[in-house]
C-alpha cells in the first residue's frame, strides 16, 4: 500500500464506520478532488468531523475493525482487500452506496469481496480488474516527453488512475519532477523537490509549462528503443498470440510509441526502403 | 583460445553496437513475444533492455553464436555507453531495469569487473530500476558480492546437468569450480542480503539456464538438476533455452530442439516450486527415452493418481487443491479461503478453469462420472 492508496482507503473506511453509527446521515462524495464541493456547508462539517475521528486510527485498525471475521487476518488478504476498495473508487462507475452495501454483505469477512455471489460483487470485482490493468498498463506503455528538470505526459485515462500514475512514475525517477497533463487539471510530481510536503499535489499547468526547459532529445530515445525492439526477434520463434496478450491492442491508445510497437507485433519488424537499398543498411 | 577469423569492424556507430550486442542476447529470449521482461513484485510486467557487454568472447562454447572461433563482427560497448542507453530508455519509460550479459572478454575478472563498472556507474547516478547482471563462469568471489551490492539479481548459466556434458559444451570452463561453485556463493549473499533486508532493494532468488536439445542429455535429467539446485542452492527461477543451430559453429548440422519442450520444462519447474510437487510425482510424464510428453503435465499426473481423485473442494486442504488440473496457487487460496464454493459458476468466477478441474473434484458431494468409471 502506497500513500496514495492509504488515503483513498482510509477515507472509505472511515466513511463507512460513520455511516454504520450515524444512520440518518447523509452520504456525500467522499473520494475524489472535488467531491466535497458538491456538498452543502452542514455535511462538510458532518463529514469531517466523522473523518477527523477515524483519522486518528491507522488504516489496518479500521480494516480490522470492520473486517473482523477473519481470524488469520493474513497479509495476503488485508493488502489485497485494501487494494481492491481502492481501485474499486477509482472506478468511472462505481457508487459508494453499492460499496458500502457489498462490505456490509462481507459480514466481516473481507475475502467474500474476492468470491462474490451476486451480481453486484461481480460487477465490482471485474471493476478492480479494470482499473488494475489499466493503471498497470500505463506503468508499461505511457512515454512522457524528457526535459532536463522534469517528466512531462498527457493522459487520458478512462478511470481516476491519474494520481497513482503520477506517483508510480515520481518514485521511478524520484530526482526529477513528474508533471501530468489530465483532461481536467495538471498533477506535479516529486512537489518535495520544491519544498512540498507530499509527493503528488494539483498544480497550475502553466507552472509545468515553465518547468519545461531544455529538452532531452527524445528522439534519440525513440530510435534506439526501435534498433533495440527490432533486434530483439527470431522471427522463426515468435510467439504472435502471447505477443498481443503482452501488448494488447488498447496499449496503442496511451503513447504514439506503444502506437508503433504494437504494429510491429500484428505485422512484423522488417521494413525495407529505398534507403536500405541505397546505403545497404540493416546488413546486422 | 585464439581469435580465429574474427571480422573486425572499426567504425560502427553507437547504434549499429547496440543492435549487434541486443541480438546477441536475444537466443536466451525464452519468450518470443516483445523484448525480454520480467515480472515485478507486484505482478506487473516490466520490460528490461537486454545487451551484451561485448560479443568478442575468448570461450569456445559449442553452441554460442559469439564463440571465439565464429567468424561475425565483434564489437563492444563501454560502462560509460551502457549507462546512457539505460538512462535514455528508463526517462522514456520504455524499460524498467537492465539485464547485462557478456561474452567473455579475456578473462572472467576482467568480464565480471567491467560488468561491475557499468552497474555501479548507474547506482552512483541514482538509478532505481532493476538490474539483473549474468555472472560469467568462474568469476572470483569478491567481485560477485561487489556485483550483489547494486544489482537486483545475479546468477550464473549452469548450461547443462554434468561435468562431462559441460566439457563437452563449454571447452574452458570446469562445471564444478565454475558453475556449481559460483551457484553455491550466489545462495549465500543472496541468504545473508534478505536476512538484512538488503536497504529495502527487492533482491531476486538463485537463477539459472539450462541449454535444451543440444547434447543427447535427456529431459529427465535436466528435470532432475533443477530439482537438485533447488534443494542444494535455492534455485526458484530455471530458465530454459531451446537449442537453435548456429551457422559456422560446430553444432550447426544438429536438429533444433522443438519449442514445445521449453514450454513443458517450464510447467514442470513450477510444480516443483510452486505446487509443492516431487520429483518422483513426474513418473507418468517422461517417454521410454526419458524426454517430456508434449502434454499437460498436471494433468497427466492427476491421471496417473487415481486413488487420490475425486477430491471434495470445500474440505480439501492447500495441498490437495494445488494438485488438481486448474487450479494454480492463487486460485487454490482463493477457494481456501472463500466461505465454500456453491456450484461450478462460483468456481468459473475464481477464474478456475472448470473443464480441466471437473474430472477431478466433488462439489456438495456430486461428481462427473466419466465413460471409463462407468465402464469399471
Amino acid at each position: 500500500m502506497n500513500e496514495i492508496d492509504e488515503l483513498y482507503v482510509r477515507e472509505v473506511l472511515g466513511a463507512y464506520l460513520e455511516f454504520k453509527i450515524h444512520h440518518h446521515s447523509k452520504l456525500i462524495d467522499f473520494a475524489g478532488f472535488d467531491g466535497l464541493n458538491k456538498s452543502n456547508e452542514d455535511e462538510i462539517i458532518e463529514y469531517k468531523q466523522g473523518k477527523q475521528y477515524w483519522n486518528e486510527l491507522r488504516t489496518d485498525q479500521l480494516a480490522k475493525i470492520i473486517f473482523n471475521k477473519n481470524i488469520d487476518f493474513t497479509p495476503y488478504f488485508y493488502n489485497d482487500i485494501l487494494q481492491y476498495i481502492s481501485c474499486i473508487v477509482r472506478h468511472k462507475s462505481y457508487s459508494q452506496f453499492e460499496l458500502f452495501h457489498l462490505i456490509d454483505e462481507c459480514y466481516g469477512a473481507g475475502e467474500v469481496l474476492f468470491t462474490p455471489s451476486s451480481k453486484l460483487g461481480n460487477r465490482y470485482l471485474r471493476f478492480m480488474k479494470e482499473v488494475k490493468s489499466e493503471l498497470h498498463r500505463m506503468c508499461m506503455f505511457v512515454r512522457p516527453e524528457v526535459y532536463e528538470k522534469i517528466l512531462v505526459v498527457e493522459i487520458k485515462p478512462t478511470h481516476k488512475n491519474e494520481k497513482h500514475f503520477c506517483y508510480w512514475l515520481s518514485k521511478k525517477n524520484p530526482d526529477l519532477l513528474v508533471g501530468i497533463k489530465h483532461l481536467s487539471y495538471s498533477l506535479l510530481g516529486n512537489a518535495q523537490l520544491l519544498g512540498f510536503n507530499e509527493t503528488v499535489i494539483i498544480a497550475n499547468s502553466n507552472i509545468i509549462a515553465e518547468l519545461k526547459n531544455n529538452k532531452v532529445s527524445s528522439l534519440e530515445a525513440e530510435e534506439i528503443w526501435d534498433v533495440y525492439y527490432n533486434s530483439q526477434f527470431i522471427n522463426s520463434r515468435r510467439n504472435k498470440q502471447y505477443a498481443k496478450q503482452m501488448q494488447p491492442k488498447y496499449s496503442s491508445k496511451f503513447s504514439k510509441m506503444a502506437k508503433k510497437d504494437r504494429y510491429k507485433v500484428e505485422k512484423s519488424t522488417h521494413s525495407v526502403t529505398l534507403d536500405f537499398f541505397c546505403n545497404n543498411k540493416g546488413k546486422f | 583460445m585464439n581469435s580465429g577469423s574474427n571480422k573486425f569492424e572499426h567504425y560502427l556507430t553507437l547504434k549499429e553496437r547496440i543492435s549487434i550486442l541486443s541480438a546477441g542476447t536475444k537466443y536466451d529470449n525464452c519468450n518470443q513475444s516483445s523484448v525480454c521482461h520480467a515480472f515485478g513484485p507486484d505482478g506487473r510486467c516490466i520490460q528490461l533492455y537486454k545487451t551484451l557487454l561485448s560479443n568478442n568472447c575468448s570461450a569456445e562454447c559449442i553452441f554460442c553464436p559469439n564463440r571465439s572461433q565464429r567468424s561475425a563482427v565483434k564489437t563492444s560497448l563501454e560502462p560509460k555507453e551502457i549507462a546512457k542507453v539505460t538512462w535514455s530508455l528508463y526517462r522514456k519509460n520504455t524499460i524498467e531495469g537492465l539485464f547485462l550479459s557478456s561474452g567473455i572478454l579475456g578473462d572472467p575478472e576482467n568480464t565480471s569487473y567491467k560488468q561491475l563498472e557499468v552497474v555501479k556507474l548507474l547506482r552512483d547516478e541514482g538509478f532505481k530500476g532493476y538490474i539483473h547482471v549474468r555472472i560469467m563462469p568462474g568469476s572470483p568471489k569478491y567481485l560477485l558480492a561487489e556485483i550483489s551490492e547494486h544489482a537486483n539479481k545475479f546468477g550464473v548459466n549452469a548450461e547443462t546437468t554434468s561435468s562431462l556434458n559441460y566439457s563437452q559444451l563449454c571447452p574452458n570452463f570446469d562445471y564444478k569450480n565454475d558453475i556449481l561453485k559460483r551457484l553455491k556463493w550466489t545462495q549465500k549473499i543472496i541468504d545473508q542480503k534478505r536476512k538484512t533486508n538488503y536497504m529495502n532493494r527487492t533482491i531476486g532468488a538463485n537463477d539459472t539456464q539450462f541449454v535444451v536439445g543440444a547434447l543427447d542429455e535427456t529431459d529427465k535429467e535436466i528435470v532432475t538438476t533443477m530439482s537438485d539446485f533447488m534443494k542444494k542452492y535455492g534455485l526458484r527461477r530455471p530458465y530454459f533455452m531451446s537449442f537453435d543451430p548456429v551457422p559456422n559453429t560446430p553444432l550447426e548440422n544438429n536438429y533444433p530442439s522443438p519449442k514445445w519442450k521449453e514450454l513443458r520444462l517450464y510447467q514442470l519447474s513450477y510444480l516443483l516450486k510452486d505446487y509443492n510437487f516431487n520429483l518422483h510425482d513426474f513418473d507418468p510424464i517422461f517417454d521410454e527415452h526419458n524426454n517430456v510428453k508434449n502434454l499437460d503435465p498436471k494433468e497427466l499426473i492427476a491421471q496417473n493418481k487415481p486413488e487420490y481423485f475425486p477430491i471434495d473442494i470445500n474440505n480439501a486442504t492447500l495441498n490437495e487443491l494445488l494438485m488438481i488440473p486448474g487450479i494454480g496457487p492463487i486460485t487454490a487460496k482463493k477457494i481456501f479461503y472463500s466461505q465454500g464454493i456453491g456450484c461450478e459458476a462460483d468456481l468459473k468466477r475464481l477464474g478456475i478453469s472448470v473443464t480441466r478441474a471437473r474430472p477431478y473434484i466433488t462439489l456438495n458431494g456430486q461428481s462427473q462420472t466419466s465413460l471409463k468409471s462407468f465402464m469399471g
